[in-house]
């Protein structure tokens, strides 16, 4: 009775994410991209049922389920070597092909419309897992379909389910360039509500930081979607690998996130990976240990969140779980979180305790790699809070002007009123306080305020 | 008549004889001066004497006298040869000067001279003669000065002594008693006898050859002489006679010196009667009273005796045992059986005795030939060393044997003992011991080859074979062979029963204590063990127990023919047949090139040490060569004869030829341990070899770690999982049926091998217990895992209640992480579940109470921190990290005891850390009590921010803050003094939450 999960992939960079991760996980789980377990795959420990479930002749299916409202992306997978690992009744792409626009109020009206069909899969999915922990969404907040109907998936998925977890792996645009996008103020503020309210934990993937990484880190002139697909892969599979290597720690996706997020509202979560490389990068290996990773990873520069540098603020971890992988001494792990306590390396927040958790995993036995140790970090850091300030004030310009409303005053949701900005702004700003406040003392009796 | 004449004749010679030469009938040289005697009167023609060139000679040396000065003794010569020559004696005639005073004298004056001629002749007569001559040369002075002699009263007394004889009171003699006379000739007074040996030469020469019955008060008048030495007892008596007016003689027994030195011969062959040593009830040796030499005090030959009779004693009482232990050999009753190792020492202790008596039939014979003076001081003197070794037996026996009562196993391990420390004593002194260690090392070899060849049968073959129970292990013959403490106490060292108590099997297995007091407590009873075994053993005591159990494991198993060396056919050397091999090797080819290093300094130590000592024994002239000569031959004899009893021609007495000795502890270490460190080696790597191939040991350990100590998380993760939502569903659990359905269930989809080896049980906890914490409800659930035979050995039950309990703690903190881990923020914010439809409304109107709510999320945390440390804490810093640590260890063990000691060892760790030791059984308390409240606050918490007051949530609170507190402060102590390094980790995780709290 596996703790199953069932990821959904939404939109084009949903999607593409979505495939790099399953890609990654077949890799680490030797199973060939047509879901046969691979000759070499001999060593048992590791479990697949997590995501996969096996079909009557014993080749593995992932739990996956891939939505698009246009079918160029979908097509691609499917073109790809890995069409058949999935389920083909899991593909959904809508009929008339035409995507979202970009348009959130778009993408959720859809959604709303095509709830039947994408219900009968997820639902199909979730009766046959024996039980069910929860789902993973993959998408971005920026676009139409990702964001749109992503948030009427997140709506739905939590009435429907309501004890289910719901996990969302939400790539923020890039903010430093134009965008190709110009609504995605809106849609990002509108997404971002049901995040707020309706996901029980956001792992933000923060373009600008990942394009950052690729160039700083990886040295890669034009880093393509390739790569920045590569890097967010990475972080998936290694914060899951704990399901999926079982050991003394964690084995459910519950436990590992719970201890992360204090209220219900501070659940986005920043995520860095160290030792990053790439494939044309193997030859400069570094020795890793246990201490250099997880000091590695308490720098800014490794985080896939790029949040400016503001000295007044005073943002600070809540908490934070490092994740481990390859042989490593427990007595190594506790000895570097000593020290790294010791040194105040990580600074935390005033009022509770300084949470950080280690899980340590086993490595993929199939994935050659030249580091002995890798990391993965997830933090609850208030610094994220710039990332949602930064929308609200974009979305603030914009609004002044009414630019590209007209787009969103065409469907339902919006034609009488956009009261759902108003809301979605003030569920932001609340956000943006409350983070803000548990930099503080005096956190502890924030609620007061709150409540107001 | 002419046969009458000559018979006559024959006796006056006889008596002439006596006379002269003091040989008494029946003597060698008696008869051969008898026979000289008559053969010259037969057969030699006497010119008569010429009177006037005796008288020309006297007066020669009246004048040679006189020109020398001597001018009283001129004159008195002169006056006593007138007054002889006057005095009308012989031939009947009544004026002197007859021819017979003139051939007297001539014959005087002939043998006067005598001895200037004496060297011209040869052979035996020669020396016949020249003793005769000496002798008389010596009465004939003291004759002549008899009447200015110092003792002139010497008539007298003789005859006294031959009154005093008289009057002896135990001497019960009808006849013979001999009188003596003026010039110490004897009579014999018996006219039967007499006339018996003129009868009959046969007879006569019969009585003249047999000893003089002294045991019976016969005494030999023949010692008698008038030699100031040989008369010291006599004048001794005399004086304490005349000093002391109530002196009173007790009587005694004169005995001749040579008979005294026979009897110290036949004493020290153990002769148990003899005349002069009487054998008392204990079994002692006394010195008879009233012996008497004629030239010694009767004290000081009391005082010389009493100490030859000691070593009688030793002889004697090593002689019974030896008897005894053969009568009880061949006595097949087992109440007296007597214990291969003292069949051993009684073979070697015989073969030395029997040596000690062939040297003292030789001496014997020596004596009796009395070709060589042979006295009692040079007896002992040449006996010294001999007696020194009596006396290392002696001491060696009287500890090893005498001294030692008890069960088999500790006469025969404290005979060894005493063996070996004895040599290793004697080796210690350096030079002077190396004649002691050379005596004592065979017979140690011998003696411990029973025992070594018990070892051996067992490490080599399996077989304990140990009739009489001598040996220091023994076999349980209760313990069934496939029992899981078979390991444990199958064996057991043989102790008395006062030290014995719990030790035999705990000593093997050192208790489930913390680490430390579990070596202490090792140390101890290795020590205590230990100290019942040879000491020779102890060094490798522990390996030969080792390879010994694992060959019976072997055995039981049914595999013993995989281990045996060489299979059936070819049947590896005894290792007792090793060991003396390489102890000759060693011994006679010093620098063996194989180690080098090790022997060389050793060496020419020992080299040094015997080049000094030859040196010293030069300068303090105790380097006397017929010593060397004597004792190279005793060692030669000993060494080489009890190798030859054993029918092995091993020469020992090259080996042991001085310069090559070498500490026995090194020899020991070269030949011996070697040998068994091999063999225990091999048994025991095959075992472990064996356990962890083809009955997967290391698979056992992993699966106990994987499902007692959930390193298969996942796997138990599936099974508890459901106890946990029935137990928050308060749905029944405790069905067994249910529980074993679940765990099979799950062990099925990832370990399907496994699942009908393990199923749980619940132990009702009793009801108390479960309204208090609500956290220990599980307490009861109890995993139960079939081990196999040969690995329950190792995984015993003990072990597994060991995990279970842990597993139990595990079970509360995983409880309590589920619980925590599961709480949903919509379940603590929604109201009351009747109210939900209008939930729009009832949020607006009542005002949630945020801030409580925020309270509560933010407890939560807390709580969750905290269980998370500790979570983390046990499964990562403990279970995995010792995990890693035993399985590196059991990589590394060589022998199944030591596995069992580190997983022993592990299991207690765990134990110890997972705070349940009862050391930190505070810490425990409030762990549970922490566990308790998180459980608590999972159910409020799912009843909804209603059912929370903010006096509950304040109770909890402080009730939360005081254990962080209390374990924060406790553990910082615990981590100040260093006694719990692995605590340090919590205590800094916990201690950062409460420095928060404090600011706040």
């Amino acid at each position: 009775m596996p703790r199953e999960i069932i990821s959904l992939q939404l939109g084009q960079c949903g999607n593409q994410i979505g495939m790099e991760f399953w890609k990654q996980l077949c890799a680490e789980h030797g199973i060939s991209p047509e879901g046969i377990l691979e000759e070499y795959a001999t060593e048992g420990t590791d479990r697949k049922d997590v995501f996969f479930y096996q079909a009557d002749d014993e080749h593995y299916i992932p739990r996956a389920v891939l939505l698009d409202l246009e079918p160029r992306v979908i097509n691609t997978i499917m073109n790809s070597p890995y069409s058949n690992l999935y389920n083909p009744e899991n593909v959904f792409t809508a009929k008339h092909g035409g995507g979202a626009g970009n348009n959130w109020a778009s993408g959720f009206a859809q959604g709303e419309k095509l709830y039947e069909e994408v219900f009968d899969i997820i639902d199909r999915e979730a009766d046959g897992s024996d039980s069910l922990e929860g789902f993973i969404l993959c998408h971005s907040i920026a676009g139409g379909t990702g964001s749109g109907m992503g948030s009427y998936l997140l709506e739905r998925l939590n009435d429907r389910f309501p004890k289910k977890l719901i996990q969302t792996y939400s790539v923020f645009p890039n903010q430093e360039e134009t965008s190709d996008v110009v609504v995605q103020p809106y849609n990002s503020l509108l997404t971002l509500k049901r995040l707020t309210q309706n996901a029980d934990c956001v792992v933000v993937l923060d373009n600008t930081a990942l394009h950052r990484i690729a160039a700083e880190r990886l040295h890669l002139e034009t880093p393509n979607f390739a790569h920045i697909n590569q890097l967010v892969s990475t972080v998936m599979s290694a914060s899951t690998t704990t399901l999926r290597y079982p050991g003394y720690m964690n084995n459910d996706l519950i436990g590992l996130i719970a201890s992360l997020i204090p209220t219900p509202r501070l659940h986005f979560l920043m995520t860095g990976y160290t030792p990053l490389a790439t494939d044309s990068q193997t030859a400069s290996v570094r020795k890793t240990t246990v201490l250099d990773v997880m000091r590695r990873l308490l720098q800014p520069k490794n985080m896939m969140v790029s949040t400016p540098v503001q000295r007044q603020a005073n943002h600070c971890y809540i908490s934070i779980l490092n994740i481990i992988q390859g042989e490593v001494d427990p007595t190594q792990v506790h000895k570097s979180l000593q020290r790294i306590r010791e040194r105040k390396l990580a600074q935390f927040i005033p009022w509770g305790p300084a949470s950080i958790q280690v899980a340590l995993s086993r490595k993929s036995p199939y994935i050659q790699s030249a580091n002995r140790v890798s990391g993965l970090m997830m933090a609850n850091h208030t610094s994220i809070s710039s990332l949602f300030s930064r929308t609200l004030s974009q979305y603030d310009k914009l609004r002044k002007r009414e630019a590209f409303l007209d787009q969103f005053k065409k469907t339902e949701m919006f034609k009488d009123n956009l009261d759902e900005f108003d809301a979605s702004r003030e569920v932001l700003q609340q956000l943006v306080e409350e983070y803000q406040a548990a930099t503080k003392p005096d956190y502890i009796s924030w609620g007061t305020q709150a409540g107001v | 008549m002419k046969m009458a004449r000559w018979v006559k004749v024959e006796k006056e010679t006889g008596k002439l004889i006596n006379a002269i030469a003091g040989f008494e009938q029946g003597e060698e040289n008696y008869d051969l001066c008898l026979q000289f005697a008559l053969s010259n009167f037969k057969y030699h023609r006497f010119l008569a004497v010429d009177s006037h060139k005796v008288s020309r000679a006297l007066k020669g040396i009246h004048e040679k006298l006189r020109i020398h000065s001597n001018h009283v003794e001129a004159e008195k010569f002169n006056s006593l040869t007138d007054s002889f020559l006057t005095s009308p004696v012989f031939e009947g005639k009544t004026e002197g000067k007859t021819d017979t005073h003139y051939a007297l004298l001539s014959l005087l004056l002939t043998l006067a001279d005598a001895p200037t001629r004496s060297t011209y002749e040869e052979g035996q007569k020669e020396e016949v003669q020249e003793e005769v001559e000496v002798f008389d040369w010596g009465a004939y002075l003291m004759e002549g000065l008899e009447p200015d002699g110092p003792y002139p009263e010497s008539p007298v007394w003789s005859e006294d002594e031959e009154e005093e004889e008289d009057r002896q009171p135990h001497v019960g003699q009808r006849e013979a008693v001999v009188a003596l006379d003026d010039s110490g000739i004897t009579v014999e007074e018996d006219p039967s006898r007499s006339t018996l040996a003129i009868v009959d030469t046969g007879q006569s020469w019969l009585t003249r050859n047999v000893v003089v019955q002294y045991w019976r008060g016969g005494s030999d008048h023949s010692v008698h002489s008038f030699q100031y030495s040989a008369s010291l007892s006599r004048e001794m008596e005399i004086h304490l006679r005349s000093s002391n007016l109530f002196y009173n003689d007790r009587g005694s027994t004169l005995v001749t010196e040579t008979q005294a030195i026979r009897e110290t011969l036949w004493l020290l062959s153990g002769v148990p009667e003899s005349y002069i040593f009487t054998l008392d009830r204990d079994g002692k040796f006394a010195v008879r009273d009233g012996l008497k030499f004629s030239h010694l005090t009767q004290e000081s030959l009391l005082t010389f005796l009493r100490r030859t009779a000691t070593y009688g004693n030793i002889v004697y009482q090593l002689q019974q045992f030896v008897e005894a232990v053969l009568m009880n050999s061949y006595h097949d009753n087992s109440a007296a059986a007597v214990s291969q190792t003292h069949q051993a020492y009684a073979t070697t202790t015989a073969t030395y005795l029997q040596n000690l008596k062939k040297q003292m039939t030789i001496l014997e014979k020596q004596a009796m030939a009395q070709e060589e003076t042979m006295t009692l001081l040079t007896l002992t003197h040449d006996l010294r060393p001999r007696f020194h070794e009596l006396e290392v037996l002696h001491r060696v026996h009287q500890e090893g044997i005498v001294n030692c009562r008890g069960s088999h196993s500790e006469q025969a391990s404290h005979l060894l003992s005493t063996l070996y420390d004895t040599i290793c004593e004697y080796d210690s002194t350096g030079e002077d011991g190396v004649l002691t260690v050379s005596l004592l090392l065979p017979l140690w070899i011998q003696t411990a080859k029973p025992y070594i060849d018990i070892i051996d049968g067992w490490i080599t073959h399996g077989n304990l074979t140990d009739p009489v129970k001598e040996f220091i292990i023994q076999r349980n013959d209760n313990v069934k062979a496939l029992d899981e403490k078979f390991w444990e106490t199958a064996f057991s060292l043989h102790c008395s029963p006062t030290v014995e108590g719990s030790s035999s099997s705990e000593d093997i297995t050192p208790g489930f204590t913390s680490n430390q007091e579990g070596t202490t407590q090792s140390d101890e009873q290795t020590y205590r063990k230990s100290s019942w075994a040879p000491t020779f053993l102890r060094p490798v005591l522990n390996h030969v127990i080792f390879a010994g159990k694992s060959m019976e494991m072997f055995q039981n198993l049914g595999r013993l023919l995989d281990v045996v060396e060489g299979g059936q056919g070819s049947h590896p050397k005894p290792l007792y047949d090793t060991f003396v091999e390489n102890l000759r090797d060693f011994l006679v080819h010093q620098d063996v090139p194989s180690k080098p290093m090790e022997q060389s300094p050793q060496n020419h130590n020992t080299l040094y040490i015997t080049a000094h000592v030859s040196q010293q024994m030069l300068v303090k002239g105790t380097n006397d060569p017929l010593l060397r000569v004597n004792f190279a031959g005793i060692f030669r004899l000993t060494a080489g004869d009890v190798v030859e009893t054993d029918m092995e021609q091993y020469n020992f007495s090259d080996m042991l030829e001085g310069e090559t000795l070498q500490p026995i502890q090194v020899v020991l270490r070269h030949c011996l341990y070697p040998h068994i460190t091999q063999k225990y080696n091999r048994v025991c790597t095959k075992l472990l070899d064996t356990l962890k191939t083809d009955y997967k040991m290391l698979h056992y350990m992993e699966t106990m770690r994987k499902f007692f100590l959930m390193e298969a998380g996942d796997t138990m993760y599936d099974f508890y999982r459901e106890i946990f939502v029935k137990l928050q569903l308060k749905e029944q659990w405790q069905d067994m049926s249910f529980l074993n359905v679940a765990l099979h269930d799950t062990l099925q989809a990832h370990f399907p091998q496994e699942a009908d080896k393990l199923f749980v049980s619940v132990q009702s906890t009793g009801e108390k217990g479960r309204d208090r914490h609500p956290i220990q409800a599980l307490e009861g659930l109890t995993l139960h895992y079939k081990v196999p035979w040969p690995v329950d050995v190792v995984i015993n039950t003990k072990c597994q209640e060991i995990y279970n309990k842990i597993f139990q703690f595990l079970l509360q903190i995983k409880r309590a992480k589920f619980c925590l881990d599961r709480l949903k923020f919509d379940d603590l914010e929604k109201s009351d579940p009747l109210a939900e439809s209008n939930e729009e409304e009832e949020r607006a109107e009542k005002t949630m109470p945020y801030n409580l709510i925020h309270r509560v999320q933010i407890f939560r945390l807390r709580l969750m921190h905290f269980v998370n440390s500790l979570h983390q804490y046990i499964m990562t810093r403990i279970l995995h990290s010792t995990g890693l640590e035993f399985q590196n260890e059991v990589e590394l063990a060589t022998d199944l005891d030591q596995v069992i000691y580190i997983h022993n060892n592990y299991v207690s760790k765990i134990h110890e850390r997972c705070l349940l030791h009862k050391r930190v059984a505070m810490i425990k308390e409030t762990v549970t009590r922490v566990l308790n409240i998180a459980v608590g606050f999972q159910e409020k918490w799912n009843a909804g921010i209603d059912n929370i007051s903010e006096k509950y949530l304040k109770h909890v609170e402080d009730e939360f803050k005081n254990c962080v507190k209390f374990l924060t402060s406790f553990l910082n102590n615990v981590i100040k003094r260093g006694s719990f390094p692995h605590l340090e980790s919590l205590a800094f995780s916990l201690s950062t939450s409460l420095e928060q709290q404090q600011t706040r």
